[in-house]
């Protein structure tokens, strides 16, 4: 394997740069932020423009269908706050131009020849279901 | 001080040799595990359900066929653990959720078929985080695992009964399900071994879906060999699972043995950031001057992208749940709250308010919202666009070199209950284990040493379907290092 080096990386074989990095890792001087302790959310932001009010919060629970108790839809706007402010982060990647990656393989459709095999008996397939009736699902009352 | 190891710390290459030989019965191995885990299970909690009889049962017709001198297979008598989220017909599978506490699967995953007809036995179904939303298990309904090296501290997650199990003897090796480090994490905290493998080369068909672009089924063992053994049993493109990679099976065994003379190993500076314990960048650090003195060449790399990382993961993890976990409406299977002639919303909104719990809710709201009109260009679409940014960083780095290693984990085992009330934090726990997944590359956490008495995992991240490589540089470094050895103190 022939030995390759990026611009701007050094060599480890360099016994003194070893010591150098070890003692380097862990301190934040030459590394960027993006961990823990530079995410702290300063309360005066959220307090002061909210990236997702408790109304929103109601309404994206309903959208999802999870009710909330009065405690949770508190305690879920405060976390979501927090959560988003940290998702924001994004905002700084330079991605214009850039196409989305939805999944990593290639993959358009994906076809099988359309031919009859063996299903779930019906049997089978109702074992799990809370609620059955004369070899039905079944369902709350939908009108 | 050479003591005899006892029989259920046999390795899964052991086990195969000596019941083809012989020299030891299936149902004697299975009694042992079985006594061991009568032992230590009530401190560990690794298990949702243990199969005694029906391993018992099993482990008895494997004698029989060793009796009747049939061909044996690549597992014979080998007891497997099976995180909860991996359909077993007939066996309950909860995905450590209130939801599926009495769902009983009427098929097998297909992962699940292939370690019975190569002859293995499985032991049980291990405790997680529910729904695979977690790096501690402790958001699991059933209560937490605990870290068999330190019973006051968390196993890592969401596969911690997985590892847990096999670091402390209760199974030979485990199947877990990595997203986001699932496999890594608690494989890093129990100091074991555990892979994620590339995007598509295990089935998911009768994986209990989280985030389906990101996950995958995985090996985990007390060694390499028996990590790789495991893998070779379960990968290969499977007809049922439509992203499953047109792969043939590979024995990954075959090729341990190999140098890593030359191998160009990458080190991401980014993995050694301000979050980053620097006594594990230090353990981290040796195992990486190990490496070099066993014939790697290291240098420091910039993957820039990584910054964004955490970000984008969970935008998408969430995003990709929300829509996944809508099947739950407790009507074909699941919770289902007394019906007092409400409607069908109502009773939907009840049935996921009790069935799942906060940690899943929050993230299926929050998948929701970034899914939701005015927000979906906002938060999803520019995570897809950076999951672009980040895959492109690794094209190029593993252009220069073989593969990339750091730390699995920025921090070593914390106390139970010490994070749990902080998502975020928690979030930020999995910091170094996302970007393989929202690349799809295949990563391995390796035990490197130890904190106080606590596990540090080496990650060792290669490019798309160099699962081969990366076991050898693990086996040559585990060969060298000889941790495997040292067990947990329970």
């Amino acid at each position: 394997m022939i030995e390759a080096r990026l611009p701007g990386t050094r060599n480890l074989h360099n016994n003194h740069l070893r010591q150098d990095i070890i003692n380097r890792s862990g301190k934040s001087h030459a590394y960027p932020n993006w961990c823990a302790r530079t995410v702290q959310v300063k309360d005066e932001k959220v307090m002061g423009k909210p990236y997702i009010s408790r109304r929103e919060v109601e309404h994206i629970a309903w959208l999802a269908h999870i009710e909330l108790t009065e405690e949770e839809k508190e305690l879920f706007t405060k976390q979501l706050n927090e959560i988003l402010e940290y998702f924001r982060k994004i905002d700084e990647a330079e991605t214009e131009g850039v196409p989305p990656t939805y999944h990593v393989l290639d993959l358009v459709n994906v076809y099988r020849e359309d031919e009859v095999e063996e299903s779930l008996p019906k049997g089978d397939a109702l074992k799990n279901a809370p609620k059955k009736e004369r070899g039905f699902f079944k369902a709350p009352k939908i009108i | 001080m050479n003591r005899m190891p006892r029989l259920h710390e046999l390795t899964a290459k052991e086990v195969t040799e000596s019941i083809r030989s012989g020299e030891l019965t299936a149902r004697e191995y299975i009694s042992a595990i079985i006594e061991r885990i009568r032992e230590v299970e009530d401190r560990i909690d690794s298990f949702v359900t243990v199969m005694e009889d029906e391993a018992l049962k099993r482990a008895g017709d494997i004698d029989y066929k060793v009796r009747k001198g049939d061909r044996l297979g690549r597992l014979c008598g080998v007891a497997v653990a099976v995180k909860d989220n991996i359909c077993t017909k007939g066996i309950r599978t909860t995905c450590s959720s209130r939801m599926l506490e009495n769902f009983i699967p009427p098929y097998n995953a297909t992962v699940v078929e292939k370690l019975l007809s190569e002859d293995a036995i499985i032991i049980g179904k291990t405790n997680m985080d529910e729904f695979a939303m977690g790096s501690t298990t402790e958001t699991s309904y059933f209560g937490p695992t605990k870290n068999p090296w330190d019973l006051t501290r968390v196993p890592g997650g969401s596969s911690g009964g997985s590892a847990a199990s096999v670091s402390s003897g209760e199974a030979t090796v485990a199947l877990g399900s990595d997203t986001g480090g699932s496999i890594r994490c608690p494989a890093s905290y129990c100091s074991i071994v555990g892979l994620k493998p590339t995007y598509g080369l295990v089935s998911r068909y009768g994986l209990i879906a989280y985030a389906n672009s990101l996950e995958q089924i995985g090996p985990m063992a007390r060694n390499t060999y028996d990590c790789a053994l495991l893998l070779s049993v379960i990968g290969g493109y499977d007809p049922k699972d439509s992203t499953s990679a047109k792969v043939e099976p590979k024995d990954y065994t075959s090729s341990l043995n190999g140098p890593i003379d030359g191998l160009r190993i990458g080190v991401p500076e980014e993995f050694f950031g301000e979050g980053t314990d620097e006594r594990v960048a230090r353990e981290v650090w040796r195992a990486i001057h190990k490496l070099e003195d066993l014939g790697a060449v290291c240098e420091e790399v910039s993957l820039p992208s990584l910054e964004f990382a955490l970000a984008a993961y969970y935008i998408i993890a969430m995003s990709e749940a929300s829509s996944n976990l809508a099947r739950f409406d407790g009507v074909r299977y699941g919770y289902r709250v007394e019906d007092d002639g409400s409607d069908w919303s109502t009773v939907y909104s009840k049935n996921r308010r009790f069935g799942f719990g906060p940690e899943v809710r929050r993230r299926i709201i929050l998948g929701t919202y970034a899914l939701s009109a005015g927000y979906y260009d906002q938060y999803y679409l520019k995570a897809l666009r950076i999951r672009t940014l980040i895959r492109r960083d690794f094209e190029k780095s593993l252009r220069e070199f073989d593969i990339l290693a750091g730390p699995t984990m920025p921090i070593p085992p914390f106390k139970l209950g010490e994070k749990i009330h902080d998502p975020l934090e928690l979030y930020m726990c999995d910091i170094l284990t996302v970007p393989a997944n929202l690349a799809g590359y295949p990563a391995i956490s390796i035990p490197c040493g130890f904190i106080d008495g606590l596990p540090v995992g080496l990650q060792l991240i290669g490019g798309p379907f160099t699962e081969d490589l990366l076991l050898r540089a693990a086996y040559t470094f585990e060969g060298a290092k000889g941790l495997t050895s040292i067990r947990p103190p329970i």
